[in-house]
């Protein structure tokens, strides 16, 4: 096949020159993408002054891509759909047509044979972006799609040309000359366009979603937080020293903090004095305050009444007056005689401490009454253990017993037990250590799920 | 863990709505629970038997989820009853004294016969 000389050098120019175009394009592109109004558009957000700020950005381009371009027989060969299309495939039809119609009014002051099917060709490549947008459900249709558009786009402007410029030879001869560089040119174009918007839209897709999570986290470590600091801040600072007594006490939190609590209650030398272990149903901050009001109110009838029984009838009164949600506590209310030597007790729901005495026999205290919360009128009994010296009072919330191992397999009553006598000679003290040694050693590799709390009463 | 998962689901007898749980029910999985029984009661659907027959373990949190529904029930003139409960379930619920507020039946039918008797 024999091709003129001038025709190559003419193609070479033209791919050359629109190259070169698309290059600057992409720049502008990228600057653009940096922008957070862009930001904004392709993640969606979409106001009237988004779409002025497309149509002036991209009708700009259009006449960028319009100025740069070659003249060849008269018409100039170029990129200027590339803008109006990219805004309708971002953001509809007001977008698209509007840069449009920027790039439009500028080719139209050039003039030229083709100037007619050309500024309605630019106009229509807005229009159809537009259409895409709304067709993929107000969304950019991705880069694939992006791409062969513009192709087909470009084949359409040439099209018109052909049907619309006049004298319909020319028409001819130039199509066949600037056809194939304007498609590829725009397509190429679009390309780059969509890759930097695909990049952008997944990009704060993640940082979207990691930030929903980062945000998610950070609540939930707040209010844990805040749960533990409550807590926290209800528990006892010090343990009283109690003549002819070894008392000791601990609460070691969960992550997730539970409201368990203990509170000793002492009226003066050698009066009883009351021991007290409790669990507040729930988690978090609901079982945080819960446990605050539950202690306050405790605490507040154990001074006022000095038998446990009324204490603990007026305490579930107020308490399931305050009840919401199902909240509730379980609590052992002990009051301790130095003088008699014997434990008064009520107990509320609660694991029933163990009673170890010092010949090694086990008994416990069961319960005498519902949770506080549960029945506002419930009617409670109480009743009384002898104490004798040797003998060791602990009380325990459920963290301690219904802690698992790895298989799964519960701590239990029956491994506290154990612990409870085998130490039983030691001070309270070292017996609390005992214990907690003892769930360590058995739940490790777990992560500990609720409160420990314990109180050790050793009888001097 | 080799324990089931916590795992939810109602039926329906006649106007009674049956919940059966199965699986442990702790601080983490009682938000499920919690959210079958409040979606029954905000639907004015107050009638409920719970089915426990697969539930291996219930926490405070879990009582307090069985506690809060009672209570909704009860004021709408509905109630919430319990049937089918294993060992730990039954002295859990025994030694904090719910089954003196909570009516206990031994057979899911049981619990459902109840409201029309």
């Amino acid at each position: 096949m024999d091709i003129p000389t001038a025709l190559l050098t003419d193609y070479a120019k033209i791919i050359h020159v629109l190259f070169q175009l698309v290059c600057v394009l992409s720049v502008i592109a990228y600057l653009l993408s940096r922008t957070p109004t862009f930001r904004d558009i392709v993640s969606g957000k979409l106001t009237w002054k988004h779409q002025a700020f497309l149509v002036l950005v991209f009708g700009a381009l259009s006449i960028y891509g319009t100025w740069g371009s070659i003249e060849i027989m008269g018409a100039p060969v170029n990129v200027r759909d590339l803008g109006p299309m990219v805004a309708g495939l971002l953001a509809g039809p007001v977008a698209g047509m509007g840069a449009g119609l920027v790039g439009a009014l500028y080719r139209s002051g050039m003039g030229g044979f083709t100037v007619v099917p050309c500024c309605l060709a630019t106009v229509i490549a807005g229009l159809f972006g537009g259409l895409l947008w709304l067709s993929s459900g107000r969304k950019f249709i991705g880069m694939g799609k992006a791409v062969l558009f513009a192709g087909g786009m470009e084949l359409l402007h040439n099209g018109l040309v052909l049907v619309m410029a006049q004298p319909r030879s020319m028409a001819e001869s130039l199509v066949a000359q600037i056809c194939i560089p304007m498609v590829l040119a725009n397509a190429g174009g679009m390309f780059i366009f969509a890759f930097i918007i695909s990049n952008l839209a997944a990009e704060q897709k993640t940082k979207g979603e990691r930030d929903t999570f980062h945000d998610e986290l950070e609540r939930k470590n707040a209010e844990l937080a805040v749960a533990r600091q409550i807590q926290e801040s209800f528990l006892p600072e010090s343990i009283p020293r109690i003549g002819g007594f070894d008392l000791a006490a601990r609460s070691i939190p969960a992550k997730e903090v539970g409201g368990d609590f203990y509170d000793v209650i002492v009226r003066g030398p050698g009066e009883p004095f009351g021991i007290i272990i409790a669990d507040v149903s729930g988690k978090g901050v609901p079982a945080a305050l819960f446990m605050a009001l539950s202690r306050t109110v405790t605490r507040a009838n154990a001074m006022w009444h000095r038998a446990p029984l009324p204490c603990i009838r007026d305490a579930n009164r107020m308490i399931s007056a305050d009840a919401r949600y199902g909240m509730f506590v379980t609590l052992c209310y002990g009051v301790v005689d130095p003088g008699s030597r014997a434990v008064e007790y009520v107990n509320a729901g609660h694991n029933p401490p163990l009673l170890a005495r010092a010949d090694g026999t086990l008994s416990d205290l069961g319960t005498t009454g519902p949770a506080l919360g549960v029945i506002g009128e419930a009617e409670y009994t109480d009743a009384r253990e002898s104490l004798s010296p040797g003998d060791v009072l602990i009380f325990y919330t459920d963290g301690v017993t219904e802690a698992v191992n790895t298989k799964d397999e519960e701590f239990g009553v029956g491994r506290l037990a154990d612990v409870v006598v085998s130490s039983r000679e030691r001070t309270a003290r070292d017996i609390l250590d005992a214990i907690t040694e003892s769930v360590a050693l058995h739940t490790r590799g777990m992560p500990q799920f609720d409160d420990i709390t314990l109180l050790v009463l050793k009888v001097g | 863990m080799v324990s089931a998962p916590f795992q939810v689901s109602t039926k329906r007898d006649r106007d009674i709505d049956i919940i059966l749980f199965s699986g442990r029910m702790d601080a983490n999985t009682s938000p499920e629970g919690e959210n079958a029984i409040q979606s029954l009661v905000r639907s004015g659907r107050t009638k409920m038997v719970v089915n426990a027959s697969d539930l291996s373990y219930i926490s405070s949190s879990g009582l307090r989820v069985l506690l809060a529904g009672l209570k909704q029930a009860r004021q709408a003139g509905g109630d919430l009853r319990l049937s089918c409960l294993q060992p730990q379930v039954r002295d859990v619920i025994t030694m904090t004294g719910f089954d003196r507020i909570f009516t206990i039946f031994e057979q899911e039918n049981q619990a459902v016969e109840s409201f029309f008797s």
